[in-house]
């Protein structure tokens, strides 16, 4: 086998984090390479420099013998580097033959030759094994479906790399095996596969060759028969810096955060508890269904059945209000979208969550506000020219503690945090950590979701693990490991 | 940075950030320009206490709207809710009415309210689009309107009424200052207040900034949805006595293109459609540029039809120009608050230094 | 995975359909001279203009944009056409004049949205009461007439009836098909052959759901929307043309409000103000759907204002049939996508 691409020490810094660091490594023809790290570890990014979508600070690939310049989005489809994105680029509304064929349709002078793209579509569904009838309606496939329609379509252009982020997170059993059906019968045709999975069971029925990146550098690179599941979760995890987790908790009271036998759409029959002066970890993969609980926790997500207890009482007819007054927080998973708006201040982002208890006539109290601010600003080591500044134009450290700052002002007792620390650098995500340890040495009880394991750990005094919308074990963080959890989260995925 | 460049950049950050005041003065120049020629006199103070008289009217219309469109939202209603109100009330203003006129006045404005808080459950609760729900109750408040009046006119309003509402105050050099003036200001001040001064105003602006983190943040959304459009519409209902007053009568076919001008008023005051963008005082400057244009085209001897064609330019060009503006003032302001930090540590650095 | 499977398929009727159904049976149930052949045909020639007008509104929605400059589209198209001919020049020529204009302010339409990128509401609804506004000075805001012809010219041919059956003795049992109504239709038969036959309905359907995937597969999203804005501008004027041979005259105001009953009849039909969904079918029929109340009301004799009122609640009504069938197909479709993947 010959490689057909390989990354030559290629490295990518963005502001505050180091998401690449000399990697280097091949993809042969022919060949499954599976990619496995954290998140944050810098798997996408390198894709993303693949696909033209970032360019890489240093470093070059080579690609069929000649090195790609000037790469972009363009170029490399042009090459034949298809990227398969969990978030498909499918027209709902249209049949799965006109979407093959979109920008690129088999004309007879004006008109699409709809017959002959349906006929060839069909060729091509068959040679996929798909048993399917090329004029469904996108919008009426499943995902799994419209993943393969999505594999069809880079096929028709005759694509060498394909890359697969994720590709099974929202697939059933038997659509995965479809799925590695098809990606058997490309290997067979010489293509060469990129294939991100969290699932590491999956590697070893569908890869060739295995990588490990973390923290941006590249671990190993080996072939599948020479390594262990176990020896891959070591690579992964790899070993911490211990001090960045701050420890100076008292002892836990009273449970103050119940969740019991909560059923939603993504999760079932979850049941898990929260005491004073507690932080307990929420591991799992991401699609678990753990921020979709802390959705509905907090009620903005409706749920099936089941009850939640803030301080000791039910919550009825669940709204954000209510859990808020009830004296409970949620910092949630995406801080742009859900967290701020983006064209208001850091002052207007700050007091949101507690206009009424700053200002009781209902009234602004402007000098309050801004000393009200400044403190939390200088507290949290917010950095910032000004209160003033429009949070667009802050970091992605700098605005998650926006976003505490929200929520630390106020007066509640229970906190989820949804992935706090997510795509920050490592010296904002320890001031967080301490803000989180020193609530919790008040009484606070705080739920953490995390997908980062050592931050779980290190952070956490009990840890729960979802797997598959069930939480499917309980540890107390003193007496387990990376390790366990990781195999419990990896369950029933 | 130097000093100038920093000032330069407070200067434009200004500037831009009140697009509708150079609108307007370019308006103002245009024309008074054009009718020096003429021989007319456009800035005299007669004419230009006409014109801000007249704009007034605009003024509260505009904030109805201006208030929705912070929402992400907009109100096709206002201008057949004016019509229905005054015509299902209009009877007891009437000058052969016993009643005190301020009891229907505040039942036009009640019921004014009362639809705008019907728009606003068809928005929240049936999640109907705004364009949409309001098009339906304009469309249903029209033809109540007419259903309940036939082809009467309601025409004699009490004239105690209409001094309340259009009188005039006082003249100062030649400047008629009138009751709409005074209303407008009122207007402006109170919504200034409330938008600035309240915690309603600030949860108005974060829900129209972005609504998802609104709900995050522990704001009922649907309920300052709800309540934009019921003072929207309450507001239609002022503004429907204040043209009534002004007009000595009401018919079904009251302010019939009133929402376009309202439309016009907010945009060229900045409101941006997006929603969560927009200073109350732009409404100002956005209704005496609409006014201006119209007076000043009649001055001119230009025909009436015209005004909608630069009402059309100008929306297009006002929303153009504040789309490009409120971008470059955002980054201006935020360099300008690097500068001054950088400038602050600069001097404390000297500071110790001398020390 | 190897069995055979078949396709999963909703029912393929547009939305609209529900409402109109209801509407058109209530009617003929309600109104004795409702469902009578020269009803009938009197309420197809009614609904020409908002028909060509919704077809032109759902494309526009399809692709996520709208077109609020409709309305004004037709007032101007009609007052050019009629001033020309008032003037005296050749029908051809009077009508071939219009249909350009509209065009024009389809492509500044484009321009202004593609070019200087204001959002379409804005841009279209500025464009709109621009050319209602030249519409109103060209005609001094005065019905324009012109002299009757004295002998069988383009006019007099458009404004014939294409087909004339006896069914009884009175006008009511009398069948007659216009010339306008055979336009319309073969009209829209040619926007429907593009749009389903050519690349236009695909483009327009990506463009609306994601306009960077259009761009992807190498769609230009400018080109393609000014392009759509032309069209639409000239379905306005064959819409304009259509209202001023069927009066015999030009009233100028006769575009007020048009564009807001063409997003009335293309919402009804299943489109999105958000874009990316819904079909030309079902705008068509949402356009009959308020012909239809329309019509059955004035011949009960109800009166006009009232059927303001009652078209607001059929909107209304309209939109929850959409949201509670969309609902249902959701849920179904989730469902079956649960159980087998294929």
């Amino acid at each position: 086998m010959e490689e057909i691409l390989s990354f030559d020490k290629i490295s990518k810094s963005f502001p505050g984090v180091r998401a690449l660091d000399d990697v280097s490594f091949g993809l042969m023809r022919g060949e499954v390479h599976a990619i496995v790290g954290e998140n944050g570890a810098g798997k996408s990014t390198l894709m993303k420099i693949l696909s033209g979508a970032y360019t890489a600070d240093t470093g070059r690939m080579i690609f069929e013998g000649r090195e790609i310049v000037n790469n972009s989005p363009k170029l490399s489809r042009d090459l034949g580097i298809q990227m398969i994105y969990q978030e498909l680029n499918l027209v709902p509304e249209l049949s799965i033959a006109s979407n093959i064929f979109l920008g690129q349709e088999l004309k007879q002078g004006l008109f699409v030759n709809k017959g002959e793209q349906v006929k060839r579509c069909r060729e091509a569904l068959q040679e996929l094994g798909l048993n399917i009838s090329p004029n469904t309606l996108v919008k009426n496939l499943s995902i799994g479906a419209q993943q393969l329609v999505e594999i069809g379509k880079a096929l028709s252009v005759n694509a060498k790399i394909l890359v697969f982020d994720e590709p099974t997170s929202s697939l059933t059993d038997s659509e995965i095996q479809e799925l590695f059906r098809i990606i058997r019968m490309l290997k067979a045709r010489g293509v060469g596969m990129f294939y991100i999975s969290h699932r590491l069971d999956e590697l070893f029925e569908i890869g060739d060759r295995v990588t490990v990146l973390r923290d941006g550098k590249h671990i190993m690179t080996d072939r599948i028969e020479n390594v262990t599941i176990n020896g891959i979760i070591e690579a992964i995890a790899g070993r911490k810096i211990e001090n960045l987790y701050p420890r100076n908790r008292g002892e836990v009271g009273a449970p103050m955060l119940e969740i019991n036998h909560l059923s939603g759409e993504a999760f079932q029959d979850v049941s898990l508890v929260v005491r004073e002066g507690e932080i307990v970890g929420m591991a799992g993969l991401i699609g678990a269904g753990r921020s979709e609980v802390a959705k509905a926790a907090f009620g903005i997500d409706k749920y099936k059945a089941g009850e939640v207890k803030i301080g000791g009482k039910t919550v009825s007819r669940h709204n954000p209000q209510k859990t808020k007054k009830a004296g409970m927080s949620l910092i949630p998973e995406n801080r742009k979208l859900e967290g701020l708006a983006l064209s208001l201040s850091i002052r207007e982002n700050t007091v949101i969550a507690n206009l009424q208890a700053l200002n009781p006539t209902s009234m602004i109290n402007r000098k309050r506000e801004e000393d009200t601010v400044k403190e939390y600003v200088d507290k949290l080591n917010i950095a910032t020219s000004s209160i003033e500044k429009r949070t667009m134009f802050l970091s992605g450290g700098t605005q998650q503690k926006v976003v505490l700052a929200k929520w630390l002002l106020g007066k509640s007792q229970v906190f989820i945090f949804d992935e706090p620390t997510r795509g920050i650098d490592v010296g904002a995500k320890n001031s967080i950590y301490e803000l989180m340890d020193e609530l919790a040495n008040r009484g606070a009880a705080i739920l953490m979701i995390s997908s980062e394991l050592p931050e779980i750990l290190g952070m956490s005094d009990r840890i729960y693990v979802m797997s598959g919308g069930q939480v499917v074990g309980e540890f107390n963080a003193s007496d387990t490991t990376q390790h366990q959890i990781l195999e419990l989260a990896f369950s029933n995925a | 940075m130097d000093k100038k460049n920093l000032l330069t950049k407070r200067v434009k950050s200004t500037v831009y950030g009140l697009s509708s005041v150079v609108i307007m003065l370019i308006v103002f120049a245009i024309f008074a320009v054009l009718n020096m020629f003429q021989g007319i006199s456009f800035l005299s103070p007669s004419n230009l206490s006409t014109i801000l008289n007249q704009a007034s009217f605009l003024v509260i219309v505009g904030i109805a709207q201006a208030i929705v469109i912070l929402m992400g939202g907009i109100n096709l209603s206002i201008g057949s809710v004016m019509a229905l109100t005054t015509v299902m009330w209009g009877d007891m203003l009437l000058k052969t009415s016993e009643v005190n006129p301020l009891i229907p006045a505040a039942m036009v404005i009640l019921t004014a309210a009362a639809i705008g808080y019907i728009s606003g459950l068809l928005i929240t609760k049936l999640r109907i689009t705004p364009y949409i729900a309001t098009f339906a109750v304009m469309y249903a408040c029209r033809g109540l309107a007419w259903v309940y009046l036939r082809n009467r006119v309601i025409y004699g309003v009490n004239q105690a009424f209409r001094d309340l509402l259009v009188g005039r105050l006082f003249r100062v050099a030649g400047f008629n200052v009138t009751m709409p003036m005074l209303i407008a200001l009122i207007a402006l001040l109170a919504f200034f207040l409330i938008l600035r001064g309240t915690t309603l105003g600030r949860k108005w602006y974060f829900t129209g900034a972005n609504p998802t983190a609104a709900r995050f943040s522990g704001i009922n959304t649907d309920r300052m949805i709800n309540i934009a459009y019921t003072v929207s519409s309450a507001l239609a209902g002022f503004a429907g006595l204040m043209y009534m007053a002004r007009l000595n009568s009401t018919e079904p076919g009251l302010a019939g293109d009133t929402h376009f001008e309202a439309i016009t008023v907010s945009l060229i005051g900045g409101f941006a459609m997006a929603g969560g963008y927009g200073n109350i005082w732009g409404v100002a400057g956005g209704a005496i540029v609409v006014y201006t244009i119209q007076s000043g085209m009649n001055m001119l001897r230009l025909p009436g039809e015209l005004q909608a064609l630069i009402n059309g330019v100008l929306i297009i060009f006002a929303v153009y120009l504040n789309q490009t503006l409120s971008k470059k003032k955002m980054e201006l302001d935020n360099d300008l608050s690097d500068a001054r930090m950088a400038q602050r540590q600069h001097s404390m650095l000297k500071e110790g230094a001398s020390r | 995975m190897t069995s055979q499977k078949r396709s999963v398929r909703l029912s393929g009727l547009p939305n609209s359909t529900y409402i109109f159904i209801i509407v058109f049976v209530a009617a003929s149930i309600i109104v004795p001279l409702f469902f009578t052949p020269g009803n009938i045909s009197t309420l197809l020639t009614q609904a020409c203009a908002l028909m060509l007008l919704s077809t032109a509104m759902s494309v526009c929605l399809m692709m996520g944009g709208i077109d609020l400059s409709l309305g004004g589209v037709v007032s101007m198209t009609g007052v050019i056409m009629a001033m020309l001919l008032r003037g005296g020049a050749a029908p051809s020529l009077a009508i071939l004049a219009g249909l350009l204009s509209g065009m024009v302010v389809g492509f500044l339409n484009g321009v202004v949205v593609t070019r200087m990128k204001v959002p379409s509401f804005i841009a279209t609804f500025g464009m709109g009461g621009i050319a209602q506004s030249i519409a109103n000075t060209l005609s001094e805001k005065r019905t324009v007439s012109w002299a009757a012809p004295t002998e069988t010219n383009l006019l007099t041919l458009l404004g014939d009836n294409a087909l004339t059956v006896q069914f009884g003795d009175s006008a009511a049992y009398t069948l007659s098909i216009s010339v306008l109504l055979v336009l319309t239709i073969f009209i829209i038969a040619v926007v429907l052959l593009l749009f389903y036959r050519t690349t236009l309905g695909s483009n327009t359907y990506a463009l609306g759901a994601n306009e960077e995937t259009a761009r992807l597969a190498g769609i230009s999203p400018n080109r393609w929307k000014t392009g759509i804005y032309v069209g639409a501008g000239f379905l306005a004027a064959i819409a304009g043309m259509v209202l001023m041979i069927r009066t015999n005259s030009l009233q100028p105001m006769i575009g007020e409000n048009l564009e807001f009953q063409a997003v009335v009849a293309a919402v009804l039909g299943g489109n999105s103000l958000k874009g990316g969904k819904g079909s030309i079918p079902g705008a068509i029929l949402g356009a009959l759907t308020l012909f239809t109340v329309r019509n059955a009301m004035s011949l009960s004799g109800v009166n006009t204002s009232v059927v303001m009122v009652v078209i607001g609640c059929t909107l209304i009504v309209g939109m929850v049939i959409n949201e509670v069938v969309q609902y249902y197909a959701a849920e179904k479709s989730k469902a079956r996508a649960g159980i087998h993947a294929l």
